[in-house]
């Protein structure tokens, strides 16, 4: 039998052999290298979640200071974040708003100067913010403080993302 | 504002708007004390970090200034001093030290800047919501003392 009869030859099928184990044990050792790779962007996925926030029965006409923290996963390099969130009831709806100065990003609080009753304040560069959040005139901020989505589940209240108004 | 790389940038920026420069004293110990200092250094932390969440568009966090107890003495006491020239050239208007460690104290007339000495409080063995508690309440009697200090001079 001559090598012309066989539609594979010795060589080739070598080389096949060869080509496709080698693609296999490269792909064993890049696959892994690349998931970690990608990993931190496929985790970042589950960011927008709900969290939890506070009871529905606390809420009030007075907005309510809290704090919601949670493990932020900038990369690799893990951190504990704490936002502090504004919340009351306006009739059936929530208003939950951060406490984010738009200015600079220091912590306004609610009623935190005694010459500004009924409005958020910032002690940073003394910017005013009114209930609902829209910005004073006037004074260093140029939009609202920022709300969350918020959703309502068994009586607790749960929040998101905060968005610009 | 932090001392990362975004915040310097924002910092940038927005300088004019930055009047203070906050610091904390950080000891470094290796006699018997080693532990306690490690906890005022972890507490200052902390305390420093919340205090940055808080006026973050009017503060600029520096790096902690580290030192060795034993072997600078006065020694410290200068170089804190030149941190605050540094910081008064750059047009900073308030330098605030946070510290837990009482020894400065006693150099407290002579530092240029403002001294905060909190006292120490044992947080590490607490729960994570205790620990959080606990801080932003010693906070929420720190800000005062910092808003009182700005009055001094409004921008």
């Amino acid at each position: 039998m001559s090598e012309k009869n066989h539609n594979v030859s010795r060589r080739q099928f070598l080389t096949y052999t060869l080509t496709g184990v080698g693609g296999f044990m490269a792909a064993g050792m890049l696959m892994p290298m690349v998931r970690m790779a990608v990993d931190p962007v496929l985790d970042a996925a589950a960011e927008g979640d709900m969290n939890y926030l506070v009871e529905f029965d606390e809420l009030g006409e007075e907005p309510i200071r809290r704090e919601l923290t949670y493990e932020a996963d900038d990369g690799w390099y893990e951190s504990e974040q704490i936002e502090t969130i504004y919340v009351y009831r306006d009739g059936d709806d929530v208003v939950a708003l951060s406490a984010v100065c738009t200015h600079l990003g220091c912590t306004v609080s609610w009623e935190g100067s005694e010459d500004y009753p009924e409005m958020f304040y910032c002690p940073c560069h003394f910017g005013l913010y009114e209930r609902d959040g829209t910005n004073v005139e006037g004074t260093p901020p140029t939009e609202p403080l920022h709300r969350y989505e918020y959703e309502i589940r068994d009586g607790a209240v749960y929040v998101g993302q905060s968005e610009p108004q | 504002m932090k001392w990362s790389t975004q915040d310097v940038a924002r910092y940038k920026e927005a300088a004019s708007y930055v009047d203070t420069v906050i610091v904390p004293l950080m000891p470094v110990d290796f006699g018997e004390d080693m532990k306690s200092k490690a906890a005022m250094g972890e507490y200052v932390n902390l305390m420093t970090d919340e205090l940055e969440r808080q006026f973050h568009g009017r503060v600029l966090q520096l790096p902690p200034f580290t030192y060795m107890v034993t072997a600078e003495g006065e020694q410290a006491v200068l170089r804190l001093k030149q941190w605050h020239e540094t910081a008064v050239e750059a047009g900073k208007q308030h330098v605030i030290y946070l510290t837990a460690d009482s020894s400065w104290k006693k150099y407290e007339e002579e530092l240029t800047g403002t001294l905060l000495w909190l006292p120490l409080l044992p947080v590490e063995d607490l729960d994570p919501k205790l620990k959080r508690k606990t801080i932003s309440d010693q906070i929420e009697q720190i800000l005062p003392i910092i808003m009182e200090e700005w009055k001094k001079s409004p921008q």
